[in-house]
């Protein structure tokens, strides 16, 4: 056998998947040949040098990115989720004393109009998961609650890994689509309260905790995002799930828990991150290949948990019980 | 064991379900796509490019070729193999419009990044050795693959980075299995030689 000949079947011979004949003619050709023997050794150790490669960080809102991309440059999908004008809630929420001297009237119009989204991706085990969530402006708040231009809350996204022995490590993201110089961003998580400013569309603001794991089976997190300036304020909650849920299943027990546990207890039953903003309001949309079985478990627990769950053109809407 | 040709994010029927929604015109169905495939297919991408930015435009347009084509989508066919397939043909018209704009031949190319090693290797990096070791030897990898042809290219970032069988990659190359084994063969060949070229560049 020539080496030219013999160099065709190297990838074979090193992976074995050479048939019997060929590959007692190849072993006579390494025992004969130094020079192939050393070509054979150096791509085995090629070999090697390729699965040393790491896997490359994306930008950590890379996928957003892409969304954002699709959002601008797709037609309107057929199937638009169409907002439900609320009645008065029943959740009542603190404002900062800014707010406080407006209406009330104003404020429970604004308050019932609001919108609050669930979105997100999976809980993958072993793969750091990146959650984007789109968070939809207030339609409807007042306009002394919410500036004319750029009415989105700041986008918050969602970072963790696997849970460990010392806890998991999750890093919350806030990107602004405007300046928001004098944003304050406030809140609490893992036992640990925050506080940080200057929000700009460059540069988001990262929140590192590491939050136990062995306090049930998913975390909360409270924020607030508060500026003077463009007289806005956005609260969040984001509630990571810890473990996936046997089945999609939430466990009934909790049934006649307030909101913060009834989330609690959807998250790990979706398997992903459940982020809603400005805690009132009425619709939800969930990125779950089959939400069902969660969904109505959540039915289930609903019923003191002020929200009503309702399917419509199979986008599930939340709203404050009636 | 060798998890060689098993789907990224393994949920086959996952991807069935939101591709059905989003064939519906569920935007949040396609939405749920991005994310789920958004690393791999960077990652591929990067290979591909070895740049941050034409990386993330391939992954978007490939999302939106995606979403136009999903009507043709055939349902027993895999989600990942079918996006590996458009990413490629996004790489190659790109490719092909970059010609076109730079008239670069391949031998440019070549020299240009065979001095690209060079410069790198004359700049000294801080941070602890074994990384930095690690981290070199990568960029060398990484630099060595984008001296090969594209398709050699391909092959190589789809088996040895992406893990793919050459079941697979046959799939998204529309080529026999026959043919992407001798390819590849062919591909590894010629990126040991190039890498050995680099070596030779460090060790002087």
């Amino acid at each position: 056998m020539h080496c030219e000949r013999a160099q065709e079947f190297f990838s074979d011979y090193l992976e074995r998947t050479l048939d019997r004949p060929m590959t007692v003619a190849l072993d006579a050709h390494m025992a004969a040949c130094a020079s192939c023997r050393e070509e054979v050794d150096a791509l085995q150790a090629m070999f090697r040098s390729l699965d040393a490669v790491p896997e490359i960080t994306p930008p950590w809102d890379g996928a957003q990115q892409v969304i954002q991309r699709l959002r601008e440059e797709l037609p309107e999908p057929m199937v638009a989720p169409r907002p439900i004008r609320m009645p008065q809630p029943r959740l009542q929420w603190g404002l900062l004393p800014w707010l406080r001297s407006f209406s009330p009237a104003s404020v429970a119009m604004g308050a019932g109009l609001a919108t609050f989204a669930i979105a997100g991706t999976f809980l993958i085990p072993g793969v750091p998961n990146v959650v984007k969530n789109t968070i939809f402006a207030l339609p409807g708040t007042t306009s002394a609650v919410t500036p004319t231009a750029g009415a989105e809350a700041p986008a918050v996204s969602v970072s963790y890994g696997e849970p460990t022995d010392a806890g998991q490590p999750i890093s919350l993201h806030i990107l602004s689509a405007t300046a928001l110089p004098d944003a304050e961003v406030t809140g609490t998580g893992g036992g640990r309260r925050f506080a940080v400013t200057d929000l700009s569309p460059q540069r988001p603001v990262n929140i590192d905790l590491v939050l136990p794991y062995n306090e049930g089976d998913a975390h909360s997190v409270w924020l607030d995002v508060a500026s003077r300036s463009s007289n806005r304020k956005h609260s969040y909650l984001v509630v990571v799930p810890v473990r996936k849920a046997a089945n999609n299943q939430v466990p009934l027990v909790l049934e006649n828990q307030p909101i913060e546990l009834a989330l609690r207890s959807l998250a790990p039953a979706l398997g992903q991150p459940v982020v809603v903003v400005d805690r009132v309001g009425e619709r939800v949309s969930i990125n779950a290949p089959d939400p069902l079985p969660a969904i109505r478990s959540l039915e289930n627990i609903a019923a003191d948990a002020q929200v009503r769950v309702s399917n419509e053109n199979g986008s599930y809407r939340l709203s404050p019980a009636q | 064991m060798d998890q060689r040709g098993a789907s990224s994010f393994g949920g086959h029927q996952d991807d069935a379900a939101l591709i059905q929604r989003a064939r519906d015109g569920d935007r949040r169905a396609l939405e749920a796509l991005v994310q789920r495939h958004y690393r791999t297919v960077f990652n591929l991408a990067y290979r591909l490019s070895n740049d941050y930015d034409s990386a993330q435009d391939i992954v978007s347009e490939a999302f939106i070729r995606v979403h136009n084509a999903l009507p043709n989508f055939r349902g027993d066919a895999n989600f990942t193999t079918w996006l590996y397939r458009i990413v490629k043909n996004v790489f190659l018209d790109e490719r092909k419009k970059q010609r076109i704009r730079n008239h670069a031949s391949l031998e440019e190319m070549v020299d240009l990044e065979d001095s690209a090693v060079s410069r790198q290797v004359e700049d000294p990096r801080p941070g602890p050795e074994w990384q930095m070791e690690r981290h070199e030897r990568a960029d060398l990898v990484q630099r060595a693959v984008m001296t090969l042809p594209d398709n050699q290219r391909l092959m190589i970032a789809l088996y040895h980075f992406q893990h793919r069988s050459y079941e697979e990659i046959a799939e998204v190359m529309a080529l026999p299995i026959g043919t992407v084994k001798s390819r590849l063969n062919r591909a590894r060949l010629a990126l040991k030689n190039k890498l050995d070229a680099s070596r030779e560049l460090l060790e002087s």
